[in-house]
């Protein structure tokens, strides 16, 4: 097994994980069982049985992770596995998540056919999208917003090392599933914001 | 977040993307393309001694009339299977490859990709080999795979053999990944496949059929297609160990361009042919064309030549002059038509009818009549079949019945061309032979020589 095929089945792993640490008896195991679960459960969605595992079945339904979504789900079951919270607060999560619902309306559409340009082009070997990326990380930083910056050199690292099957920047960045559940939560957050302060206004007349 | 925090942050940043733009940086992209091997016609054959008797000739000096040939043979040996999307590829020796895919109907689960290869000393197919198939497939790329097709092959720059075919996890081909396997043994192993990542959207909906070019770099073009949502075509470009290093569309979606074929002219110029799968009614092949060694290519349009929504192929022979074969016609692919064009690729006329079945299309037949013209087919289409007993040949007929008759008439498809020119000059077509055998047919150098002389300049 080549070491990306190892990176895409531990992120697809990650799903399996997470999905098993959110069930109702996971919830009211102690530290070390959990952490035996997290083990065992590693070990049984990763290892084929006659050329089937959950983590392969899965990778065939909607291919690798890009980086960003493997750290948000070792986050995910980090804090399920040690009944933590979530390191980074609210703005930082919301921040994240509408850069990549806006990255995702500016990249799928076109990159499907909208179009004679396809933006995924310039994740391949982009020094533009490079630059970009990195003036908008220290721009972040300065704004005081860190989950972005970190996320952006994560992908930057992870495409210098080759460390995922695809050699375009974006694939490190952003993936479908991560794309529809950015775009999910922005759209709900916004749409409870806009009806909350819909609700508010009348009272405050 | 506190100061040390922030500082470890944002050295880390700095490090991330000074390292990821140094190696952006040495990602240079040359254009130009690189013209194929020159073709070295073997020699003419040397005229007969004179015989003579007491001074005198036997017989009088004859002309020397040589006409060439062109010759038909079946590839696929399996019966009763479904074979589709045949591709070819020389080899060092001179014999060739072909691949293609074989199951019991396409898109099945036991669809695997078959070879065999043409040994043109004896003039024959071998047997067929399976090469790949789902199992090995899944097994290789550690993803499910539901099935597999569209096998191309093509000598790359180090001199393996490359192998792409598609690969489909979810869904119909519009759910298609590319998958690479190489050999350094002429196809006899290959290596486990690997999987290019070409789309954003969960990797899905590139297809390949045409033949990959070169650009002056040795990296390798290979023309795709995407079929989800909206259909169009583009060019992938690969370094010498297959890494996907560029993508370039050729059309927007909605203007129905799929399975370009490139034809390299010079190192500057190149021309797309791609099947029209659009929804107007005047239903022709789409061309572009690059100029600048493909940094940009021209806007799409529709040419001269007719294509009812089905795959061809075609090849630039080295004195500029273009063939290509299709279907030339608006409908179904019961014809099929060698071209040729000698401006290049404004005006194409026909140079050889290989197929004609478009006589009975739609006609009413009985099942007796359309398995009697199968076998007339089948007879002309392999030498071994050409005398054969009817006990040998039945098989071959009843293998093609389920796909040829039905509902009171015949239906006849040939489809999805391959072409190629070997070093020798000589052409080679491999294409669908009624979904039911893939059939070969070889035009030897002197037949294309006067052929060409006879037609050109119609």
């Amino acid at each position: 097994m080549l070491f990306t095929d190892w990176m895409g089945l531990s992120g697809l792993a990650l799903v399996w994980l997470l999905f098993a640490l959110r069930l109702p008896f996971a919830q009211g195991l102690d530290g070390k069982r959990r952490a035996l679960l997290v083990g065992l459960g590693y070990v049984l969605v990763m290892f084929p049985i006659a050329g089937w595992s959950p983590a392969i079945w899965l990778r065939g339904m909607v291919g690798d992770l890009s980086i960003t979504s493997m750290l948000l789900l070792s986050a995910a079951v980090y804090a399920r596995l040690f009944k933590v919270l979530p390191k980074w607060d609210a703005r930082e999560r919301s921040a994240l998540l509408g850069f990549l619902a806006v990255l995702a309306l500016l990249l799928y559409p076109f990159a499907l056919g909208l179009g004679s340009l396809d933006p995924y082009r310039s994740g391949y070997g982009g020094v533009a999208l490079l630059l970009m990326l990195a003036l908008l990380a220290l721009w972040l930083m300065r704004r005081g917003l860190y989950l972005l910056p970190l996320v952006f050199a994560l992908a930057a690292t992870g495409w210098s090392f080759n460390l995922l099957e695809s050699t375009n920047l974006w694939d490190y960045l952003i993936d479908a599933p991560l794309a529809i559940y950015a775009l999910w939560v922005t759209i709900k957050v916004n749409l409870l914001y806009a009806l909350r302060r819909k609700r508010v206004q009348p009272d405050a007349q | 977040m506190g100061k040390y925090k922030r500082l470890a942050l944002l050295a880390f940043v700095l490090a991330a993307f000074t390292l990821a733009l140094s190696k952006a940086a040495s990602w240079q992209l040359g254009f130009d393309f690189r013209l194929p091997e020159p073709v070295v016609l073997d020699a003419e054959p040397a005229p007969a001694p004179v015989k003579r008797y007491r001074g005198r000739r036997a017989e009088p000096p004859q002309p020397r009339v040589v006409m060439g040939k062109l010759e038909a043979h079946l590839v696929s040996s399996r019966q009763h299977t479904s074979t589709h999307a045949a591709s070819l590829v020389e080899l060092k020796d001179g014999r060739l490859r072909a691949f293609w895919f074989s199951g019991s109907r396409e898109g099945a689960a036991d669809v695997t990709i078959n070879s065999a290869i043409y040994d043109p000393t004896a003039n024959t197919w071998w047997r067929e080999q399976e090469v790949a198939g789902r199992k090995s497939t899944q097994r290789g790329l550690h993803r499910y795979i539901a099935k597999v097709g569209n096998p191309v092959a093509v000598r790359a720059a180090n001199g393996e053999l490359w192998l792409f075919y598609v690969a489909v996890s979810l869904g119909g081909w519009a759910g298609s990944s590319i998958t690479l396997m190489t050999s350094n043994d002429e196809g006899e192993s290959w290596s486990a496949p690997r999987r290019l990542v070409t789309s954003p959207f969960i990797n899905i909906s590139t297809l390949v059929k045409g033949a990959p070019f070169f650009y002056a770099d040795g990296t390798m073009g290979l023309p795709v297609y995407h079929e989800f949502i909206s259909k169009f075509s583009e060019i992938l470009r690969l370094d010498h160990s297959g890494k996907v290093i560029d993508k370039q569309r050729l059309a927007a979606g909605g203007q129905g361009t799929l399975q370009p074929v490139v034809l390299v002219r010079s190192e500057k110029d190149a021309l797309v042919l791609n099947r029209y799968s659009g929804k107007d009614a005047d239903k022709r092949v789409v061309v572009m064309a690059s100029e600048d060694g493909g940094r940009h290519w021209a806007a799409p349009h529709k040419n001269s030549m007719r294509n009812p929504d089905a795959a061809l192929t075609a090849l630039a022979l080295e004195d500029g002059r273009l063939l290509a074969v299709l279907n030339d016609q608006d409908h179904g692919r019961e014809s099929l038509s060698l071209q040729m064009s000698e401006d290049g690729g404004t005006s194409w006329h026909e140079l050889h009818r290989l197929e004609e079945m478009n006589v009975l299309r739609d006609k009413e037949m009985s099942e007796g009549d359309c398995l009697g013209v199968t076998e007339m087919l089948l007879r002309s289409s392999d030498p071994l079949l050409r005398n054969a007993d009817a006990e040998i040949l039945a098989p071959y007929v009843e293998s093609a019945r389920p796909k040829v008759v039905g509902g009171g008439s015949c239906h006849f498809e040939f489809s999805y061309p391959y072409m190629i020119q070997t070093r020798n000059g000589d052409i080679h077509l491999a294409y669908t032979w009624n979904r039911t055998f893939i059939k070969h047919v070889r035009i030897d150098a002197r037949w294309l020589k006067n052929r060409l002389a006879a037609k050109g300049g119609q």
